[in-house]
């Protein structure tokens, strides 16, 4: 394997062997285990020192994927849940959204609670969860009365009382077609003789209580704006609207 | 009699040993290391004093060598004894050349070569300068022929032994050495004067 070296060559690089494979020195030796050690203990404090700096980045990494994923699900929920409709699961999105819009400074709290009880009749109409629909309607328009302007001339009564017309007329549809259910009120006769249910199930004795055409849309009493809506006007047997004045 | 049992035993026991030492000195374990130290400083120093011929700057070399394999000991993949050993040589080469280039280095007296005292002190200054005299005929080898030769004939690595170390062919090591004796006998042979 080794090839041939003459010995003058070989004798040179034995005694360059021998030179070179001296015992090291102990003093020497022991100051290289000691720089040794030295280094170690250095090493170790900047291992410390990096794995400290080292988790700070990846527990921000953690944190801001958490805070992203946290804001991206916040925003979906309310998306999804922004005009929820009654029964939904994230219907409490949608009364968190209209109970934030009623406490910024500046909202105009009767027009609010009229737009919140015309969307639940619309939901109403559609279909969406019928009573509940109409039981939110009720109570928006409960709360609607307390922050309309003292002038019952004014625009948003009139609004409120044509709401107020077609929530009892959605309500009316609602009630069972059997005569032998029970009723609370005496029946009130309609434009196509059917008895009808009382003027407020869901609202109570003090809601005032619409006169309808003969097409069946409601049509707003003027007389409900002299004692604040506190009277139930009987309807007119013929389906026109009844005036007072 | 050579009981083969246990010297293999031995050396499997070697063998886990110094793979655990590695595996302690890259966790930062002060034991670890001073199992590699005892292992590999000898080979180191000769390594370094083979190639620079002063033994403290040799000293210098090796310390330093230490103290850099303590910050890289992360790299180190295979704790095999030969490849732990190649490891230790790579960072001394490198650090040897660092030495080198610094050339305005002052010698100290001290780090001159005192032999220790012999029976024949002319023998001891014989070798000595034949020492010399191969290290100046190895100048113009390039460095990775002056490493083979420094583990060929100073630390005795066979062929095989090299070229599992330097990723070689054991064709391509035997040429290459072959060219290095070349060059070193052709340093040595003294010129003709016309």
């Amino acid at each position: 394997m080794n090839e041939f070296i003459d010995p003058g060559l070989w004798a040179q690089l034995d005694a360059w062997r021998a030179n070179s494979r001296r015992e090291p020195r102990r003093h020497a030796r022991e100051r290289a285990y000691d720089a040794m050690l030295d280094a170690i203990a250095v090493s170790s404090r900047q291992r410390v020192r990096r794995s400290v700096f080292a988790f700070r980045p990846r527990f921000a990494h953690a944190g801001l994927l958490a805070a992203t994923a946290t804001v991206v699900a916040a925003a979906s929920v309310a998306a999804a849940g922004w005009n929820a409709p009654p029964g939904s699961p994230l219907y409490m999105v949608r009364a968190a959204r209209q109970g934030v819009m009623l406490k910024l400074p500046g909202a105009d709290d009767a027009m609010l609670h009229l737009e919140f009880a015309e969307l639940s009749l619309a939901e109403a109409r559609d279909g969406s969860n019928l009573a509940q629909s109409l039981a939110d309607a009720r109570i928006e328009l409960a709360a609607a009365v307390t922050e309309l302007p003292l002038d019952h001339h004014a625009a948003l009564w009139s609004r409120y009382r044509l709401d107020e017309a077609t929530l009892l007329s959605e309500e009316r549809g609602l009630e069972p077609d059997d005569p032998s259910a029970p009723s609370t009120a005496a029946p009130r006769p309609t434009d196509d003789g059917t008895p009808a249910g009382a003027g407020s199930s869901v609202g109570g004795d003090d809601t005032p209580s619409p006169t309808f055409s003969g097409s069946g849309s409601p049509s707003p009493s003027s007389s409900w704006g002299d004692d604040g809506g506190h009277h139930s006007p009987s309807p007119s047997p013929g389906g026109t609207p009844r005036p007072d004045e | 009699m050579i009981d083969e049992s246990d010297s293999g035993g031995s050396s499997l026991e070697e063998t886990t040993r110094l793979t655990r030492a590695v595996g302690a000195a890259q966790r930062g374990e002060a034991h670890g290391w001073s199992v590699l130290f005892e292992r590999f400083y000898p080979d180191v120093h000769a390594y370094a004093l083979a190639r620079l011929g002063d033994v403290t700057a040799a000293e210098d070399v090796s310390q330093d060598t230490f103290v850099a394999a303590v910050t890289s000991i992360k790299t180190l993949r295979d704790r095999r004894e030969p490849a732990v050993q190649a490891w230790f040589f790579h960072i001394c080469r490198y650090k040897v050349i660092d030495h080198l280039r610094r050339g305005s280095r002052d010698r100290d007296v001290a780090g001159a070569y005192f032999p220790r005292p012999a029976a024949d002190p002319t023998a001891i200054v014989e070798t000595h300068l034949d020492a010399a005299r191969v290290r100046s005929a190895m100048v113009d080898l390039t460095d990775d022929q002056r490493d083979l030769l420094i583990r060929r004939f100073v630390l005795d690595q066979s062929l095989e032994e090299v070229a599992s170390t330097t990723r070689r062919s054991v064709g391509a090591v035997k040429s290459m050495q072959h060219r290095a004796l070349g060059a070193v006998r052709r340093a040595l042979t003294p010129k003709r004067v016309a």
